[in-house]
């Protein structure tokens, strides 16, 4: 009788972290992703270059992000990777910067501030109204 | 009876069906791959909801019209989730997992409702499913966004609280049906979809050999003999009523992913009348229902939905009579099937009564007295 | 003391006394949000008259046994038909509507016939098979109603030129016929419609002379106990058939009397539903499946238009949002239900 008690608890128990998880896993994030000056703790990280942006492997829009412009991109999941290629002239300049990040399940919106990013801030990503 | 005739009389529905389709189908003029993916689609998205509707046959239960509570608790599921931005396959399972507590709350208080209305458990079941559209629009046109909080502002009315009457399901948009899509042919097939569907039929066909199961079946052809069994017929048949009603909730998200739009206040209203005619169509009655019945039903029954505004439209000129003659179809086929139910089911009894009599009257002429054995009667 | 406050609640009925007290407490907030009194009450009288006839059409069929009758949509063709033919023939006023009532009677007898031998057939489930029965009757009406030859311009599409509207006016022809009839006016805002309700008291009267009749009587005992009254030389299915025909005639003058009191005749999908209030009347007035008494249909007509006419006015100013509908929805069904689950004595 309490077997069976214990064993209906712990299927419940189950049933609830399966569902956190996926919660989790299935949350949709919208990144607003910004080319735009900021600043941190008093210190301006400013954009300089247009970039090619790449999140999870897909391209973001379908040419390089304007100075002083924003672009977004749909994810589902906690963890992502972002490229980024600085272009010049409408020709790639320097490395391939590779990030990854991860996004609280508790954000709907976030903002990604892609010269913060670049000077290897760790605040580039916040989170939207 | 001939038994050629009472077979004819027995599967009438479904020979009427394929007759209309014969009929129907050349006039509508659609090309045969249309036809094939559209039935394919409306396969795969009505079938396991018209699966959960068994369960109850089999428990003597008739026409659980009480599916339509399944589905506003899958809908409830699908707004929660909606709300909460989850996407793709996480999505499906998160809302059937949310749908389950609600679903399993509606079928105890449809079961329990339903005992209480012995004998005429289909009416009853019928009104339920009114009185919780009335209960279900208290709760979604004005309770979410006041008592339950609901952020995503895209969703509610612009009155700050109650939601919308369609939210788009963009989110788990077909997620199910693309997991795995195959091309046979020229029909693009949901497989995962399908392991789904398949799934329950294995559950279903299972389900009928456990002692649960062969309890129900005992309900379904006695209630009495049951009882004395020592079975406990309340709770038997309440049980039956939730599974019913939680796999109505599964059957409900599992549409509602393949259309990918949610039409809050009348999704549910047509789909327990869809389901049972279409049940109805594949051949079975009020104490009968397998599993080759509501395949059968839902491709009989939606051909001839998918054919008959078109085909009335080169019959008379007016698309609009297809519309009508669609709905007509639906209602009547259920009038009829039960109709003939109910009338089979009487002149059975006659027969039986009858037969009893006939085996009375002879005993009575017996040298030893007479009488009959009533224990060995009525099995 | 105890024991007879008991009594009297057993008699009332929980839900019934509820649902009195609801209204009671409708009316006497109304004031303190700007509904007036007076013309709800007028409101009242008026939808009293439009529908006590519908829910008197309902008594026979429970008398005899036969339950409640979900498949009142069939009366209501019968009515409708009844109302666009008399209409066709271009018949004004008095004329015009008792031909209308007549036409329809005859075609309720038919329909009724045809609709009483099915339920012979079926004792037992009567009340899932009418219900379909009548929605399938509405969807066939739908398809006749654009494909019957009716010409009268006051009825049919602009465009097309073929098939009925969806509504019909009856101004110019019989609009208000009984409503004004001797039309009582009690100062500015209450104008009795008091031909309707004499209309509504004569019809009671017929029936309740009916059943004092030896058909009358014979129909009650088929419906207390079948058995008994076949004994008695009874017969039971043509008393049954007798029933419906009855409930169906009174349904289909019972809808004119609707038409000519709303002002407009609606065909299509209107009648669909149409069963379900009149039933959900009737049980709050006190009747069951088996047992109705004819001060039920007076009782339960006025709660229940009470409801409808005073639960979006007074709600709806109280908090500023339009909940009748659903609260209409979830008391109608609900009287249904709980009348479903009363413990009924079986029937054989």
């Amino acid at each position: 009788m309490l077997k069976k008690w214990v064993i209906r608890c712990g299927l419940v128990v189950v049933l609830i972290i399966l569902g956190v998880f996926l919660y989790i896993v299935g949350k949709e994030h919208v990144i607003f992703i910004d080319n735009k000056d900021i600043t941190i703790d008093g210190v301006t990280h400013s954009a300089t270059a247009a970039y090619e942006i790449w999140i999870d492997g897909k391209q973001v829009g379908r040419s390089a992000l304007a100075v002083g412009k924003r672009n977004s991109a749909s994810v589902a999941g906690p963890s992502h990777v972002i490229e980024l290629q600085a272009i010049q002239d409408k020709e790639p300049v320097g490395e391939k910067i590779v990030k990854e990040f991860r996004i609280s399940a508790r954000d709907y919106q976030v903002i990604l501030n892609i010269p913060a990013l670049v000077a290897g801030s760790d605040l580039f990503l916040s989170a939207a109204e | 009876m001939n038994p050629i005739k009472k077979w004819l009389i027995d599967y009438s529905v479904p020979i009427m069906f394929i007759l209309i389709i014969i009929f129907a189908t050349p006039l509508a003029g659609y090309s045969m791959s249309f036809l094939a993916n559209e039935i394919m689609t409306r396969m795969s998205r009505n079938t396991f909801l018209v699966l959960s509707l068994i369960i109850p046959v089999i428990a003597g239960m008739g026409m659980n019209f009480g599916i339509v509570l399944g589905a506003m608790a899958g809908e409830i599921a699908l707004i929660l989730i909606t709300d909460w931005h989850i996407v793709g396959v996480p999505g499906v399972v998160l809302a059937m997992l949310i749908s389950t507590p609600i679903a399993i709350i509606f079928g105890y208080f449809s079961g329990a409702i339903l005992n209480k209305a012995k004998g005429r458990e289909m009416v009853t079941s019928l009104m339920l499913g009114f009185f919780m559209n009335g209960v279900y629009q208290l709760f979604v046109l004005y309770g979410m966004g006041k008592v339950v909080p609901i952020t995503n502002k895209s969703i509610l009315l612009s009155r700050g609280y109650g939601i919308r009457n369609a939210i788009s399901l963009d989110g788990i948009r077909q997620s199910l049906d693309n997991v795995i899509k195959v091309n046979i042919w020229g029909i693009q097939i949901p497989v995962m979809t399908w392991l789904v569907i398949t799934a329950l039929c294995l559950f279903i066909m299972w389900f009928r050999k456990t002692k649960l199961g062969q309890d129900m079946r005992t309900i379904g052809q006695d209630m009495e003999v049951a009882r004395a069994s020592g079975i406990d017929v309340d709770r038997t048949r309440i049980i039956s009523i939730i599974i019913s009603t939680v796999l109505a909730s599964y059957g409900m998200i599992i549409y509602l992913q393949n259309i990918g739009t949610l039409n809050t206040y009348n999704s549910h209203e047509q789909i327990g009348f869809f389901c049972i005619a279409a049940l109805l169509v594949g051949g079975a009655s009020v104490s009968k229902a397998t599993i080759p019945n509501a395949f059968i039903g839902v491709i009989l029954f939606h051909t001839v939905f998918v054919v008959s505004p078109r085909a009335g439209k080169e019959l008379i000129g007016d698309a609009q009579l297809g519309e009508y003659f669609r709905v007509f179809i639906t209602y009547g086929v259920i009038a009829f099937s039960l109709a003939l139910y109910a009338w089979k089911r009487k002149v059975e009894q006659e027969n039986e009564r009858r037969s009893a009599l006939g085996l009375h009257r002879a005993s009575l002429q017996k040298p030893g007295g007479g009488g009959i054995n009533v224990e060995k009667m009525g099995n | 003391m105890l024991v007879k406050i008991q009594r009297i609640l057993g008699t009332i009925g929980l839900p019934r006394l509820l649902i009195a007290l609801f209204l009671l407490s409708l009316f006497v907030i109304a004031p303190f949000v700007n509904v007036r009194v007076d013309t709800s009450i007028n409101d009242l009288i008026i939808r009293f008259g439009m529908n006590a006839v519908l829910v008197l059409s309902l008594v026979p069929m429970i008398k005899s046994g036969c339950g409640l009758n979900f498949g009142l949509q069939l009366g209501v063709i019968a009515g409708l038909l009844g109302s666009v033919i008399s209409l066709e023939l271009k018949l004004r006023g008095f004329v015009g509507f008792f031909t209308a009532i007549s036409i329809s009677i005859v075609l309720a007898v038919i329909l009724g016939w045809l609709y009483g031998q099915l339920l012979n057939r079926i004792k037992g489930d009567e009340m899932v098979v009418a219900t379909y029965v009548g929605f399938s009757a509405v969807s066939f009406m739908c398809i006749m109603w654009l494909i019957l030859p009716f010409k009268s311009p006051d009825m049919i599409w602009a465009y097309g030129g073929q098939g009925l509207r969806t509504t019909i006016s009856t101004e110019g022809y019989w609009y208000h016929i009984l409503d004004d009839f001797l039309r009582i006016n009690l100062g500015s805002h209450i104008a009795v419609p008091t031909g309707t309700i004499l209309f509504f008291a004569l019809l009671a009267l017929i029936m309740w002379a009916f059943f004092r009749t030896k058909a009358g009587t014979a129909m009650e005992a088929v419906g207390s106990n079948p058995d008994y009254a076949r004994s008695c030389g009874i017969n039971v299915n043509r008393v049954r058939t007798q029933s419906v025909i009855l409930s169906t005639v009174f349904a289909a003058i019972g809808i004119i009397v609707y038409e000519q009191s709303f002002g407009f005749i609606q065909l299509y999908n209107a009648p669909l539903m149409m069963s379900f209030p009149a039933i959900a009347a009737i049980l709050l007035g006190g009747a069951s499946v088996t047992k109705v008494k004819m001060w039920h249909v007076v009782v339960g007509t006025i709660l229940f238009q009470g409801i409808l006419t005073m639960t979006p006015s007074v709600i709806n100013n109280l908090i500023e949002s339009d909940m009748s509908e659903t609260i209409r929805i979830i008391i109608s069904n609900g009287m249904i239900i709980y009348a479903l689950t009363r413990k009924m004595k079986v029937r054989t």
